[in-house]
């Protein structure tokens, strides 16, 4: 304050006005007023004019409308040389000048930290809560929604996320294939299937592209390309049809056409230029896969719902080239029933970045999560709170390992963080009833690294894309 | 305030307590709760429901959430009609066969041989119970005698008929239909073990039905009686006893009736078939493949929905004019549930080829 009181001394416009103004602040009586308003203190009272003089600076707005004394002095000063040093001195001092300077870095670093994200955004779009190194856990909200579908239960996508996948439980029961905003590009189904005798359930997509359907009606899993071209049936957890054909006489040759159906008993297999053929059907295991799910690193995650060994399954090192090399190993191994450890319609698996598993263990209002070893570790969503499960069905884990529960009777989606060793509930989103965001047995759920979420809504006939 | 509150919950627990006992026959979700269940919020929610009967939603699309043509929670495919269960363990006896058709049929498709082709194959359905709980029809030979073709406007829904919390009663049917207008309750016995598919491997339904093997076993002792008993409790002038295909009922529809109660022979009147003196197998030609004492609503008919087609030779199946007269819908929408196309229920047992004996 000295020094900037100090130049208003030296401002040549100033020097006429300084004594008196002090002179009559120190003389007491009405002027004490002034001073007392301006300096707030008394010990202003007995302090040089040169201590008083800012008083008289903003005098005039400090006491207008008091006594006739100070509005004589406001008039002394009102030369507009008491105020205008405020204004024109600025530009000289080298302090607000640094601060300005500071502040102008700040504001540019804000800038380009904020570039760099948009940069960053641009290049790998991610959700905010991906993209900042810090928890914002918040619900997503509605985008819109894909129609033309009917009674979708199942929901994949393509590795790089542009095509969604989504299987029918109405209707013709076809894989309908549609581009990221949700415009229709193809339908298709398993060769030698009819809309009765097939049911497609859930679906997941390799690194490859090509794209897994279970199959309740048909007790296997078709393997389609990204185009949903039929590629092949896994049989059972160890068998494909291809290496069927191959050990027959039709031969399995580049454009040989093969196709199964469980309800004809037999295979049809046509060789290249040759003439149908019908082969015995195959001697297979039982088994019932439900669920299916593809993680990144390659693991392949099977629900079986074999009545008395309801299990998860998992396959490694899967051939890329060979869709009939999988070998679905049993994971779990506690039966079917409602005790710890045992599984009653489990429909999906999913695995965590600590490779742990958590499985929708539908009919037991769970998910049971299992260690890489396959011993039971606990489970999510029992009881009656808020993070109560009705009856679970899809589910995904995003790469923050936010774990998304598809609750068909809840008719909301559940989410939890499993990225500590215990889960913490965090929110749902989502309720009953037809309007937009709003559910009618949701089935099941994907999520891209945008952070973009597509939400099968069964009997609203529709898939939502929500986004964080 | 508080006394009602305590008598309330008290009777709940003792609701609960005493279904651990009933249901424990339906396992999943329908029954055999335990004192501390965590079944109920499943289904319901005590302060926040969103549907009636404190339900967190609807009940028209709940069961297809397990029993539909995905059937993400249950083996018995209700929409599709057939079982999928593939056991790796051979039960003993088994439930059922894996996709061989439910007994009831299917709502949407139906794995059945009407055709009698010799194998059976998925086709849609041509007729079924509604159980949507929106869709209406008429529950023909609903109420008393001389009170019309029966109750319009009819809406059905799988709780109508079934109790989803068990009940210990063969397919968890309710004693009494919702909205059925039955006063005493029919409680139709479980199975001694569940067998949820028809046992013909090739899919011919015709017979196919409720406590079958019981029944051969003592075929004096009606076991279809009862079952026909719970579906009258709808179709309530459908019951007829044997003397209905030739006694007048009264009503200006429903006068002369099959019989679908009683067994032949009850009553000591074996002479109507074994004739006098008696003889054994009985004079009359009936199809000895199909042949039973008892005939009851089951034996012609399946519950939820059959593919069997009305395009026989003549126009008389699919035209026929239904009770209350009207014409449509007609072809294969006039197949009525039945387990054989066209109207072969009828010569399954009566076996007309033009050469035998005349049958009753």
């Amino acid at each position: 304050m000295s020094s900037i009181w100090s130049r208003h001394r030296k401002h040549p416009t100033d020097e006429g006005p300084a004594e008196p103004l002090g002179q009559p602040a120190a003389a007491g009586s009405t002027e004490t007023v002034g001073r007392a308003a301006v300096a707030g203190s008394t010990e202003a009272i007995g302090q040089p004019a040169v201590a008083v003089q800012p008083a008289v600076a903003v005098q005039p707005a400090a006491v207008a409308g008091s006594t006739e004394a100070i509005a004589q002095s406001a008039v002394a000063v009102q030369p507009a040389a008491a105020v205008q040093p405020a204004v024109d001195v600025e530009p000289d001092d080298p302090r607000r000048r640094r601060r300005l300077l500071i502040l102008l870095g700040l504001l540019l670093l804000l800038i380009g930290t904020l570039a760099s994200i948009l940069a960053v955004y641009l290049i790998n779009p991610k959700p905010l809560p991906e993209l900042l190194p810090i928890d914002v856990d918040y619900a997503p909200h509605y985008l819109f929604s894909v129609y033309e579908v009917d009674q979708p239960i199942g929901v994949g996508l393509s590795p790089d996320a542009d095509m969604i996948y989504v299987t029918e439980s109405g209707g013709e029961r076809l894989v309908k294939m549609f581009d990221r905003d949700g415009n229709p590009q193809r339908a298709f189904a398993a060769a030698g299937t009819t809309p009765s005798t097939r049911s497609p359930v859930y679906l997941d997509t390799d690194t490859t592209g090509r794209v897994y359907v279970t199959d309740r009606l048909q007790h296997g899993v078709f393997v389609f390309d990204r185009r949903g071209t039929y590629l092949d049936t896994l049989l059972d957890p160890t068998n494909a049809l291809s290496e069927y054909v191959a050990k027959s006489a039709c031969r399995l040759e580049q454009e040989t056409v093969f196709s199964f159906n469980t309800f004809e008993g037999f295979v049809r297999c046509t060789p290249p230029g040759g003439q149908a053929q019908t082969l015995p059907f195959p001697d297979v295991d039982a088994w019932s896969p439900l669920g299916i799910r593809i993680d990144e690193s390659g693991r392949v995650l099977v629900t079986d719902v074999l009545q008395d060994e309801h299990r998860v399954r998992q396959h490694f090192e899967r051939s890329p080239d060979d869709p009939a090399r999988l070998n679905l190993a049993a994971f779990t191994g506690g039966g079917t029933g409602q005790d710890s450890g045992q599984l009653l319609f489990p429909n999906v698996a999913v695995a965590d970045s600590q490779g742990r598993i958590y499985v929708t263990d539908g009919n037991n209002g769970r998910v049971s999560i299992w260690d890489q070893r396959g011993t039971h570790l606990g489970t999510i969503g029992t009881g009656s709170g808020e993070d109560a499960l009705s009856l679970p069905r899809g589910a995904a884990i995003n790469s923050r390992d936010r774990l998304h529960v598809v609750d068909a009777v809840g008719q909301d989606i559940k989410v939890y963080d499993v990225s500590g060793d215990e889960p913490v509930y965090l929110y749902s989103f989502g309720e009953e009833g037809l309007e937009d965001g709003q559910f009618s047995f949701p089935g099941d759920i994907a999520i891209d690294s945008s952070g973009r979420l597509y939400v099968t809504d069964r009997e609203n006939n529709r898939i939502q894309v929500w986004s964080y | 305030m508080k006394r009602l509150l305590l008598v309330v919950l008290g009777a709940c627990a003792i609701a609960v307590m005493a279904l651990v006992g009933v249901a424990g026959a339906d396992g999943g979700p329908h029954g055999g709760y335990a004192p501390t269940t965590d079944g109920c919020a499943g289904c319901h929610r005590a302060h926040t429901a969103a549907a009636p009967r404190l339900l967190t939603t609807p009940v028209a699309a709940l069961c297809s959430s397990c029993h539909g043509s995905a059937a993400t929670g249950a083996d018995t495919n209700v929409e599709d009609g057939v079982y999928l269960d593939r056991d790796a363990v051979a039960e003993a006896p088994a439930e059922g066969v894996a996709n061989l058709g439910l007994k009831a049929g299917g709502f949407t498709n139906a794995v059945m041989d009407t055709s009698f082709s010799g194998s059976a194959a998925s086709a849609a359905t041509t007729s079924a119970h509604n159980h949507d709980n929106i869709t209406t029809g008429t529950a023909w030979g609903n109420g008393a005698i001389g009170s019309g073709a029966g109750a319009a406007g009819f809406a059905l829904g799988c709780t109508d008929c079934h109790d989803p919390h068990g009940n210990g009663n063969y397919r968890i049917l309710r004693p009494i239909p919702s909205d059925s207008g039955a006063a005493a309750n029919v409680n139709v016995p479980d199975e001694a073990t569940k067998d949820y598919t028809i046992t013909d491997p090739g899919g011919q339904y015709f017979s196919e039905g409720y406590n079958l093997a019981l029944t051969s076993t003592d075929p004096m002792t009606s076991q279809y009686q009862t079952l026909s008993d719970w579906c009258t409790q709808c179709h309530t002038r459908y019951l007829a006893d044997p003397d209905s295909g030739t006694t007048d009922s009264g009503d200006a529809i429903f006068a002369y009736r099959h019989m679908t109660a009683d067994t032949f022979g009850e009553g000591g009147d074996c002479a109507k078939c074994h004739g006098s003196p008696f003889t054994n197998p009985p004079p009359i030609t009936f199809n000895g493949t199909y042949w039973n004492h008892d005939v009851e609503c089951a034996t012609c008919h399946v519950a939820h929905g059959t593919s069997a087609v009305m395009t026989g030779d003549g126009p008389y199946s699919g035209s026929a004019l239904w009770p209350d007269g009207a014409a449509a819908p007609n072809g294969d929408a006039r197949s009525s549930l039945l387990r054989v196309d066209n109207r072969g229920v009828c010569q399954a047992c009566h076996d007309k080829p033009g050469t035998s004996a005349p049958a009753p």
